[in-house]
């Protein structure tokens, strides 16, 4: 496996993204930062699961759900504060997706998809219904601003300063996740699951614990979002916070950084892009979908990166990929 | 109307909508058992059956019917043809990959049709309106053909499979791709015309469910997650599977909405596909495809 | 590896150059400068769902948009022949997706007021950012009472909330059909359906008068009813009433009530009742009582010319939601004459605030908190069409 990626060039993305809101001073470029950066973290958490671990969730929208509500809960209803609601989002989530990881992870297949999504759907039943505590379909609006070392964070710009910071942070976590044992027992489980085993490897444990990081990163996302849009409801814990991170991951690169991170780009993007179309937009989308599926089964970078490397062709391997590609 | 009466009527209800369940959810596993992939484009097939219905009926004029035989014909085409375009092409690689693509697929045809013909909701006028009586009990007309024509296209269904020269060559090709390539089975046609027949069969399902509210491009949407429910329920790829836990599914919800409340009605299906799940991975007719 | 690494940052690269570039094309006047905006058009925000379920909705609503926009456009324009123009961005029903585009809007177009709104949880996301900006909000269709709860100075909801709406209706159905004791209710669980409820009993105190004595709520997406409705045939009601504000959803309801023999009398909320009801429900409508701010047999001059006019242009009557659409942009336009000016939203509020306006739906007054009142209309649907009740 190839060792650490050059730094410099890293260095060179992170100053770009820095200085990005003072070169374009426009507050709606600013918000379609902070949405894309959001959707960065939670591509970044499915790609843990789809891409590293090899297992289709199609119910992530319950953790980016539960972590937009707690945080949504404590700080309006009960009036703590943005770091406590944030890190009480993260850990109910990561204990949820513990739970509900060791209980489904022992399934495989359409049948841990299907499972996944029957959990998501419950927990949107529960938000839509308990009325008493997630005010139902009315959602809980008026969610306040971060406040850090008493400071409000009420600019796009300063907050996407703060969803930066998050992105690094999950984009560190997922580095030494990949880096340590359980990620080469994840290597091994994609590519030769009952060779893992049985040469010991309790690919079980492992894929929990690969599934409750990934729900602790995607409740991140769901906290940010809430202090961002200042309103949920339970359409967070609908199909589309599943589907769309799911895109980003396949169309950008399964297992990797940067497939993700260009996948949340260019799904950001491209709906702007395509307002012109008026309603034939969304078929347009599709289709180019359905394409990008068909000829880049890679993802994005991977293609393009083959267009330079001719000779080191990767085979495409059962699941995803033998190597990270960055 | 006393409680036995209540019951009773509950009961009606439930095997009415649980029938229509079973119908949506047979093509489904259907799919699954011999291709191998779940489509998650099902849902939209169910659409164009019921949307389509009503087009050729007031385009074309036909009664309703022929103009369903009709939606269904040319469903059962464009299943074929986004087969060979689509889905094919990424067939080979992994399980994830096909999802997506289907995934895709549904994006497509619900908006190419939300385009076409707008997103107003029609109603397709059927010669079975009225209702009829069985003592005090009540059911709609077009439940009971939904009854009729749903049981009739499952036992036909049941008969080709296992009858017909057509269905021995699908049931080979879901058991040993390798052997029956080696006898001369052309797979990719049988596969091009399951997934059209998958097809067909949502389509049936969407032009007799239709009637009973409204038709419009998104009616698809609610209606697969049940279907994915009761198919991973009764085991992915059995027919029979698919069968039962529509009518469980069914009169279990008629009988938490009638007693209980609306709120657990929904969750209910979940709810019991989770238990199944955990003391039976295979789902309870658990026959193919991959379980624990 | 480096190569790689070349490519993924030029990639990211040119998308953000994209994203910052694809927005620069439309500059936008400079702000006020009257002198040199003499042919400067008057741009208007509009925010609609025009994909989705509410689809049907944004579609009404901007025909009437449409009208309006033309015949003043047509008539000179305003301020001195000023044309209007209206930039139209698809909400999808979605509150993220609201808070986007009021941001382009806003910041991007430059748009002088954001109009615009079904979903009330979209314009309850939108209200914050047209606050912050200081901009001149009208929503259009959304009926959440909370919505003029929000400090917003210069907003104002066009559609008759539950309060206006059930004020009227509810002692008028106690009235009008004193043999009501016991009334089930299907309701649908949102914002919506809750408010109405809170109104029922709010109207509804008097122990001698009907009582709500069961509620079904059901989620947004239900089509089979038969369960609920067997249920509340079950608890011998006197009446039900229906609490659901999509038309396809209503019509079903209507259906499959006939379909289980309920013979009751049915009521429908106010507001929700509209000619897409009543073809979908395919006869079972016949006898339903409701109510509405608006009919299109309206007598009043402004109805008759408007009625006229949208027939010839789009071949078919007009109900609520295109009117609401033509009065939205009506309104901003004649505020707008009225003080002279485009640019100054604390005025035009103040205008929109104290004159009473002559549009499609009789008179037109805002209170101080920008809520719309006036006048309602008892319906019944008399062999297939909706028509005023005694």
């Amino acid at each position: 496996m190839k060792r650490l990626p050059n730094y410099w060039l890293y260095a060179v993305v992170l100053a770009v993204c820095l200085l990005l809101p003072a070169i374009v001073a426009d507050p709606y470029f600013h918000s379609l930062l902070v949405t894309t950066a959001i959707f960065v973290i939670l591509a970044l958490s499915m790609d843990i699961i789809v891409g590293y671990i090899g297992e289709l969730s199609l119910g992530h929208a319950a953790f980016f759900g539960i972590g937009a509500y707690v945080s949504a809960i404590l700080t309006k209803t009960l009036g703590l504060s943005f770091l406590t609601g944030f890190l009480a989002a993260v850990v109910v989530a990561g204990l949820a997706g513990c739970i509900i990881g060791f209980i489904t992870l022992r399934l495989k297949g359409a049948y841990f998809a299907i499972v996944t999504l029957a959990f998501a759907e419950i927990l949107r039943l529960i938000a839509s219904n308990w009325i008493s505590v997630t005010r139902g379909p009315m959602g809980i609006p008026g969610i306040p601003f971060p406040k850090l070392f008493g400071f409000e964070l009420s600019s796009s710009s300063l907050y996407f300063y703060l969803v930066l910071l998050v992105v690094l942070l999950s984009i560190t976590l997922i580095v030494r996740l990949v880096d340590s044992p359980a990620g080469r027992a994840f290597l091994a489980i994609r590519e030769h699951s009952d060779l893992a085993r049985s040469v010991g490897v309790d690919t079980f444990k492992f894929k929990v614990l690969g599934f409750t990081i990934a729900t602790l990163m995607a409740a991140a996302a769901g906290s940010l979002y809430a202090h961002y849009f200042r309103y949920v409801g339970p359409d967070l814990l609908g199909i589309y916070y599943t589907s769309t991170p799911l895109l980003m991951v396949f169309i950008g690169g399964r297992a990797s950084i940067a497939g993700p991170l260009v996948g949340a780009v260019i799904f950001s993007i491209l709906p702007e892009l395509l307002r012109m179309a008026g309603s034939l937009r969304l078929v347009i989308f599709a289709a180019i979908l359905i394409v990008s599926v068909i000829f880049m089964p890679q993802g994005i970078i991977r293609a393009a990166g083959s267009l330079f490397n001719r000779k080191k062709e990767e085979k495409p391997a059962q699941a995803g990929v033998a190597e990270r590609a960055y | 109307m006393g409680i036995s009466e209540a019951i009773g009527q509950q009961l009606i209800n439930g095997l009415a909508v649980g029938i229509g369940y079973a119908l949506v959810a047979v093509g489904l596993t259907l799919v699954f058992g011999i291709l191998e992939i779940i489509n998650f484009a099902h849902g939209e097939f169910f659409m164009l059956g019921g949307f389509l219905t009503y087009i050729v009926m007031s385009s074309l004029g036909l009664t309703y019917l022929p103009a369903l035989l009709v939606a269904v014909i040319l469903t059962f085409l464009v299943g074929i043809v986004l087969e060979r375009l689509a889905v094919r092409p990424v067939m080979q690689r992994d399980p994830m990959t096909t999802l997506l693509i289907t995934f895709g697929i549904s994006l497509f045809i619900l908006h190419l049709v939300e385009y076409i013909w707008g997103p107003t909701p029609r109603n397709i006028l059927t010669p079975f309106s009225g209702v009829k009586n069985l003592g005090p009990l009540i059911i709609s007309e077009q439940r009971i053909l939904i009854f009729i024509l749903g049981i009739g296209n499952i036992f036909l269904l049941h008969l080709f499979i296992r009858k017909t020269k057509l269905g021995k060559k699908i049931r080979a090709t879901s058991q040993n791709k390798l052997a029956a390539q080696l006898v001369g089975i052309n797979i990719n046609s049988i596969y091009s015309f399951t997934f059209g027949f998958g097809c067909a069969l949502a389509a049936i399902s969407g032009a007799l469910i239709g009637p009973l509210s409204a038709v419009s491009p998104t009616m698809g949407q609610s209606a697969v997650l049940k279907s994915f429910i009761i198919v991973v329920m009764g085991g992915l790829g059995s027919i029979p599977g698919a069968v039962v836990g529509g009518l469980f599914l069914g009169t279990v919800e008629s009988f938490t909405g009638g007693f209980l409340s609306s709120a657990w009605k929904d969750a209910i299906g979940f709810a019991i596909l989770i238990l199944v799940l955990l003391l039976k991975p295979s789902g309870l007719f658990g026959a193919k495809g991959s379980a624990a | 590896m480096l190569k790689k690494l070349s490519v993924v940052s030029l990639i990211l690269a040119l998308v953000v150059l994209a994203m910052a570039g694809c927005g620069e094309k439309q500059q936008g006047s400079p702000q006020g400068g009257s002198q040199s905006a003499a042919k400067e058009p008057v741009k208007i925000g509009l925010a609609l769902p025009m994909t989705g379920v509410a689809a049907l909705y944004g579609e009404q609503i901007n025909k009437g948009v449409e009208l309006a926009r033309e015949q003043i456009n047509g008539g000179g324009g305003i301020l001195g022949g000023r044309q209007i123009q209206i930039i139209l961005e698809d909400d999808k029903a979605s509150p993220e997706e609201g808070v986007n585009i009021t941001q382009k809007l806003i910041n991007r177009d430059k748009v002088q007021a954001v109009t615009g709104g079904v979903n009330s949880s979209v314009s309850l996301a939108q209200i914050p950012i047209t606050k912050a900006a200081g901009k001149l909000h009208i929503v259009t269709t959304s009926m959440a009472p909370s919505i003029v709860e929000q400090g917003h100075p210069y907003l104002f909801q066009l559609n008759t909330d539950n309060n206006v709406k059930g004020d009227f209706f509810y002692p008028w159905v106690a009235k009008k059909q004193p043999q009501l004791k016991k009334v089930s209710m299907l309701v649908e669980n949102t914002d919506y359906g809750r408010a109405e409820v809170e109104t029922i009993k709010r109207n509804w105190k008097d122990p001698n008068g009907p009582q709500l004595s069961n509620i079904e709520w059901f989620q947004l997406g239900e089509t089979n009813f038969t369960i609920q409705l067997t249920k509340i045939k079950s608890q011998n009601p006197d009446a039900l009433i229906i609490t659901v504000a999509a038309p396809a959803t209503n019509g079903t309801i209507l259906k499959q009530a006939k379909e289980v023999a309920f013979n009751k009398t049915l009521l429908m909320a106010p507001g929700n009742l509209n000619k897409d009801v009543v073809k979908i429900a395919a006869g079972a409508a016949d006898g339903l009582l409701s109510a509405d701010h608006y009919i299109s047999t309206l007598d009043n001059p402004e109805n008759k010319t408007f009625i006229q006019a949208f027939e010839k242009k789009f071949s078919y009557t007009p109900e609520k939601m295109e009117v609401q659409g033509y009065e939205t942009v009506y309104l901003v336009a004649q505020a707008m004459e009225k003080v002279k000016t485009a640019d100054d939203p604390a005025k035009l509020a103040e205008a929109l605030r104290t004159t009473t306006w002559k549009t499609p739906r009789g008179d037109l007054t805002f209170n101080e908190k920008g809520r719309v009142g006036g006048k309602m209309y008892p319906l019944v649907v008399k062999q297939g069409k909706i028509v005023l009740a005694e």
